[in-house]
């Protein structure tokens, strides 16, 4: 610890001392995790720069526990710590990477995209039903890579800290039943029951509604995706003192036990819905945890395999903060 | 549309096959169509005096100028192609590019790969007959 923070090992720092050291953009975040370890067993992983005593950012892990005092103020914090500044800088290269690949992807997709569709258009003449059939299913595949290319994106630029947050009034009930608009011929299709409920008393609330349709279409989409035929879903929308709550729910597969600590995880799908379904990148739900977390929110879940799932989003009652960066998520 | 109804649409657009699929969905959707791969190719097309009733814009483009560039000689106060409508389809234009857009007066903007021709031109369409009945 000495040797990372550079300074003289002469006895062990106080926890205030301990936190001078933290960079000012991540002290909150780091005393939030603190006092919210409600027993002194909790451990707790954190990552967060500090400012060395020579004036070097570094990036270090820490693995520890926190002791607390009965006033829950922290006394004394034992762990593992571990400067982690490479690793990020492999990350951020690897994050640099996929942002520019996936934009020079964009341009043959695009075409793609549009000399198909003036194929199935006719514009170049008239198909055979079956000719038509093998475009539209060219067409469809090109849709998933767009889709994917644009998730590659935006993981990019949650990880590279570069996406900007323009917080607005806005309804989450229509974006909400917009959502649901595109989502029909699918509910439709598979007979689902859907269920809807929105506390009105809401009204609108700050945030950009970029980030808040990706997290409603990504809870969405995934719980159409995941009920069999004949199942329900539903979406509902309602407040606290300090909270507003997004609950989506659904009567499908589930996640299983022994895999719902990795859920959020990047590119992490359940085993039983690889079966069932090859179409998901593992992407939305770690996009929806770093949006979340972004905004000061929580979000979790309930599961029972082929019982269904449930999840829970918690943004703060004032609303997204204004971030400026240099991209939006798309 | 009909033959003496036909609007012109100057396409700037660097990628080749991109160029060549905005020009035959906007000929088979009854326009006329001129076509650059450059800001300066484009602004020539006006020079001559070529009448354009709308510019389909791609950001960056062949040579050292952008469609910002482009566009900020096009909506100069003085200029005598300020009112013809921009419609700027990019795949790269970051949104402070987007905004600078907006700002200086580009009509629409759409990221390429999420949009259909049949779209855009339909957008085009909408907004050459709103104009028209103004």
């Amino acid at each position: 610890m000495f040797e990372i923070y550079g300074f003289p090992q002469k006895k062990n720092p106080t926890v205030e001392e301990f936190l001078k050291f933290i960079h000012p953009e991540d002290i909150t975040a780091v005393r939030d995790k603190m006092q919210n370890v409600k027993k002194n067993t909790d451990s707790y992983e954190l990552i967060y720069r500090i400012i060395r005593v020579d004036g070097m950012t570094r990036w270090v892990r820490v693995h520890a526990k926190t002791t607390l005092d009965p006033q829950s103020t922290p006394l004394k914090i034992v762990g593992t710590l571990q400067d982690v500044t490479k690793e990020k800088e492999v990350d951020q290269a690897k994050s640099e990477f996929v942002s520019l690949a996936s934009h020079q992807l964009r341009t043959p997709l695009s075409a793609i995209n549009w000399y198909t569709e003036m194929l199935i258009a006719g514009d170049a003449g008239n198909l055979s039903e079956e000719q038509k059939k093998y475009l539209q299913e060219v067409y469809a595949a090109n849709h998933r890579m767009v889709d994917l290319v644009n998730s590659l994106l935006n993981v990019s630029r949650l990880e590279l800290g570069t996406f900007t947050v323009e917080p607005q009034a806005i309804s989450i009930k229509e974006i909400s039943q917009s959502v649901l608009g595109e989502l029909k011929p699918q509910i439709v299709q598979k007979n689902l029951h859907l269920k809807e409920d929105y506390d009105e008393s809401i009204g609108l609330y700050m945030a950009d509604p970029k980030l808040m349709r990706i997290i409603i279409q990504n809870f969405l989409t995934n719980a159409v995706k995941y009920t069999p035929e004949n199942g329900s879903i539903s979406i509902s929308l309602m407040k606290d003192i300090e909270n507003i709550l997004i609950k989506v729910s659904d009567s499908g597969y589930g996640i299983p036990k022994d895999q719902q600590s990795k859920i959020f995880s990047k590119l992490f799908r359940a085993d039983n819905v690889k079966e069932k379904d090859t179409e998901g990148t593992g992407l939305g739900l770690y996009i929806i945890k770093s949006i979340v977390s972004e905004s000061k929110g929580k979000v979790w879940f309930e599961s029972e395999e082929n019982k269904g799932t449930t999840f829970f989003v918690t943004l703060p009652l004032s609303g997204m903060q204004k971030k400026d960066g240099a991209k939006q998520l798309s | 549309m009909t033959q003496e109804q036909k609007k012109t649409v100057l396409v700037i657009e660097d990628e080749r096959p991109l160029l060549e699929a905005i020009k035959a969905k906007l000929i088979s959707s009854g326009f006329e169509v001129v076509t650059a791969r450059t800001t300066e190719e484009g602004l020539n097309f006006l020079k001559d005096g070529v009448n354009i009733d709308v510019i389909w814009l791609d950001h960056y483009l062949l040579g050292s100028e952008t469609g910002l560039d482009l566009v900020a000689i096009l909506k100069k106060e003085e200029s005598k192609w300020r009112n013809i409508p921009i419609f700027v389809v990019s795949n790269t234009a970051s949104p402070e590019k987007v905004q600078s857009y907006m700002h200086l007066g580009v009509d629409k903007y759409y990221t390429k790969s999420d949009f259909r021709l049949d779209q855009i031109i339909g957008d085009i369409k909408q907004f050459l007959s709103t104009k028209n009945t103004e």
